[in-house]
């Protein structure tokens, strides 16, 4: 990792960010809103911080949507938007001497050969154990979930067999054994 | 004190316990040298695992974790390039250099002796702050206990990661999350939507589990793989290496101290994170340097100044975890968690009651950190193949612990859609410039806000949270940083109105989780 490199990932991470970003504090603003009616409905005391809390929330909120949308706000308040600590140490990665990417020598380039999972993907994958330790165990389900996921991935057999058998076996020993878990 | 020191020592050295320190270490050295798992993560899928144990022995487990994982990620800096954690990064800077001159074993070396030697520093500076501090604790009543709780979240939004409006947010998140469930005082239910499960609230645990393991987990599996270079250790040198570089660390304690010194502070104050420490520490020896330029070339005192550091501030972020529960790091942010589960409340009562699980904890980070240090540098070469694995044979184990985990802690499978939802948002906060350690804090922390406010309103009315002097100095210490720091950013964007905005910080360390 180097000054430049991490330069260069700036800017391509703020154009994304930035409607993703949006698209956050929209949700955010959005369940607050849908929030506020069953906060009313609290009692006098048990209402007295979620309140304050959501009101509170809310106005950072657009607070920050605000900045996300219009530039002119995000120069005016730029000052919030810093981040106090990254900046200095920032600073002292930009000034140590860069290292190369390229190091020649004993670099080992490996092409990959797994199938990536992708951002919908992960989540797909991780909802699905999820789901599946929910309605059938983690015993079960362990096994399966490894299986299924290394053959999609494309992981060498030793490697998925390995990891699959030594998982669930730690799974059954410190889970189900050590501490009951039925 | 001397009975708190007297029990952790019985403790201690009761079988099997001389163990745990070990069992502990050579976890967390495994933890660390995986790749998007760090020392918070790990924790959180450690703590179901001592549901059944003594809190002394589980604490042991866990501050031995602590100093297994910090030399575990300066291990895969050093070798493969690869920071372990975001507090190695400022070690790769020189770490790495110097293996590629063949000096892998001496940087280890340099790491594995400074670590040990800011971690006894930064004990050191707490064990003797400690009476002073607990004098301080017991004078606190509730006004107290709300104006540090809310004066903490405030001061970790304004450090943590991202901007400070969203580390507000991401503490907010982290309240509303803790009122669902029944209200402390009144009983009633609140944003349960009807479901008997919501009725006790939201285990926090598995919020911990889900922000900090799957996300982490998410993120592995999206990165692609990077062809990692790995440094090979010849035999014959890297015993001589090694004691080359514990000898460089004997005969410079000035970076010693003075990294070390950085770090403790940087530990005492709430939320600031070990990256922070190492590369202010790395920043200072550099500018205090004769040779400022060589730093970045291999130059063995950026190693020691960024590992003294990183390891010095635990010593630092075990006073306010502690005696104030407001954690230094993501790290103790997990293991504030892990006191709650089971049943020892930071602040008064641990420094009464349970002062021999503090010094427990001292003990389980000074041994550790010196194992860590002996094991791991004899360890090296097989544990920095664990470094090069792809995030695709590591995340699904990730996930299959961390769901399990979850599932451990009430037995209830809805703490397994918990995980899964707190992994999942974690994963899309952070990436969006969200700070974790908020959330976790406003989630530990609301329901302790309330009721002290609550409390106070009762007893001795709103006017104490000013009329109490202790109370009226941290509400001033709190005003003080926080607002100082943004009057300077206001005028400095008066100042410079075409400054260009849009740039986001470039701290974007993989695993940053503070």
């Amino acid at each position: 990792m180097n000054a430049s490199t991490i330069r260069q990932g700036t800017a391509k991470q703020v154009s994304v960010r930035s409607v993703g970003a949006i698209v956050v504090e929209m949700v955010l603003i959005l369940v607050l809103i849908a929030l506020l009616p069953q906060t009313l409905e609290l009692g006098e005391s048990a209402r007295r911080f979620p309140l304050v809390t959501t009101v509170v929330l809310l106005v950072l909120a657009t607070l920050d949507l605000v900045m996300e949308l219009l530039p002119a706000a995000r120069r005016r308040l730029g000052f919030l938007e810093a981040d106090y600590i990254a900046t200095g140490t920032a600073a002292a990665v930009a000034d140590a001497e860069p290292q190369t990417e390229n190091d020649g020598g004993d670099a080992t380039g490996r092409a990959t050969t797994h199938r990536k999972a992708g951002q919908w993907g992960a989540l797909v994958w991780l909802t699905a154990a999820a789901v599946g330790m929910f309605y059938l165990g983690y015993l079960v389900v362990t096994p399966i979930f490894l299986t299924a996921f290394f053959l999609w991935s494309r992981v060498p057999l030793k490697v998925a067999v390995g990891i699959t058998i030594t998982l669930s076996l730690f799974n059954y020993l410190v889970f189900y054994m050590y501490l009951g878990l039925r | 004190m001397l009975d708190g020191i007297q029990e952790a020592l019985a403790t201690l050295l009761t079988w099997p316990n001389p163990l745990i320190p070990v069992l502990g270490t050579v976890l967390g050295l495994i933890v660390g040298t995986m790749p998007g798992l760090g020392p918070a993560a790990g924790i959180a899928l450690i703590i179901p695992v001592t549901y059944g144990w003594e809190p002394e022995q589980a604490f042991l487990l866990l501050a031995s974790m602590i100093g297994g994982t910090s030399f575990a990620g300066s291990i895969t800096a050093i070798l493969v390039n690869t920071p372990g954690e975001s507090s190695n990064a400022a070690t790769l800077l020189d770490g790495y250099p110097m293996a590629k001159k063949g000096q892998a074993s001496t940087a280890l070396a340099i790491s594995a002796a400074s670590s040990a030697m800011g971690a006894i520093f930064g004990l050191a500076v707490f064990v003797a702050i400690l009476p002073f501090s607990r004098e301080l604790i017991l004078k606190f009543s509730y006004p107290e206990t709300f104006m540090v709780a809310v004066v903490g979240l405030f001061v970790i939004a304004l450090v943590s990661r991202g901007s400070l409006v969203k580390g507000l947010i991401a503490g907010g998140l982290g309240f509303m999350i803790s009122f669902i469930g029944r209200d402390l005082v009144t009983g009633e239910t609140r944003y349960t939507f009807d479901s008997l499960v919501l009725d006790d609230g939201v285990d926090y645990i598995a919020v911990l589990i889900g922000l900090f393991a799957l996300s982490e987990g998410l993120a592995l599996l999206m990165e692609p793989d990077k062809p990692a270079d790995q440094r090979k250790l010849g035999a014959q040198a890297h015993w001589r290496q090694i004691r080359e570089g514990v000898a460089f660390c004997v005969r410079s304690p000035r970076i010693i101290v003075q990294s070390s010194a950085i770090g403790t502070i940087c530990g005492v104050i709430p939320g600031v994170g070990g990256s922070v420490s190492s590369f202010l520490s790395y920043a200072a020896a550099k500018q205090s340097a004769k040779d400022p330029e060589s730093f970045g070339t291999g130059d063995p005192r950026g190693v020691a100044a960024s590992e003294a550091a990183n390891d010095a501030k635990d010593g630092g972020a075990l006073l306010p975890t502690v005696a104030f529960g407001l954690p230094g790091s993501a790290t103790w942010a997990v293991v504030l968690g892990a006191f709650l589960v089971h049943g020892i409340a930071p602040g008064r009562e641990m420094l009464t009651e349970h002062l021999d699980v503090v010094f427990l904890i001292i003990s389980g980070l000074l041994i550790s950190n010196v194992l860590t240090s002996l094991i791991g540098l004899g360890l090296s070469p097989v544990l920095a193949p664990i470094a090069k694995m792809p995030g695709v044979y590591v995340a699904p184990v990730i996930f299959v612990i961390s769901l399990v985990g979850a599932y451990t802690i009430g037995l209830r499978r809805s703490d397994i859609l918990v995980a899964l939802i707190a992994g999942v948002v974690g994963f899309v906060l952070k990436k969006y410039g969200f700070g974790l350690v908020p959330i976790v804090l406003g989630l530990i922390l609301g329901k302790l806000v309330e009721q002290s406010l609550g409390q106070t309103m009762l007893t001795m009315g709103l006017g104490s949270l000013v009329t109490r002097p202790i109370s009226l100095t941290i509400l001033l210490l709190g005003l003080a940083a926080f607002v100082v720091p943004l009057l300077r950013g206001a005028v400095r964007t008066r100042r410079e109105p075409k400054q260009k905005q849009g740039e986001e910080s470039p701290d974007k360390v993989k695993g940053d989780a503070r």
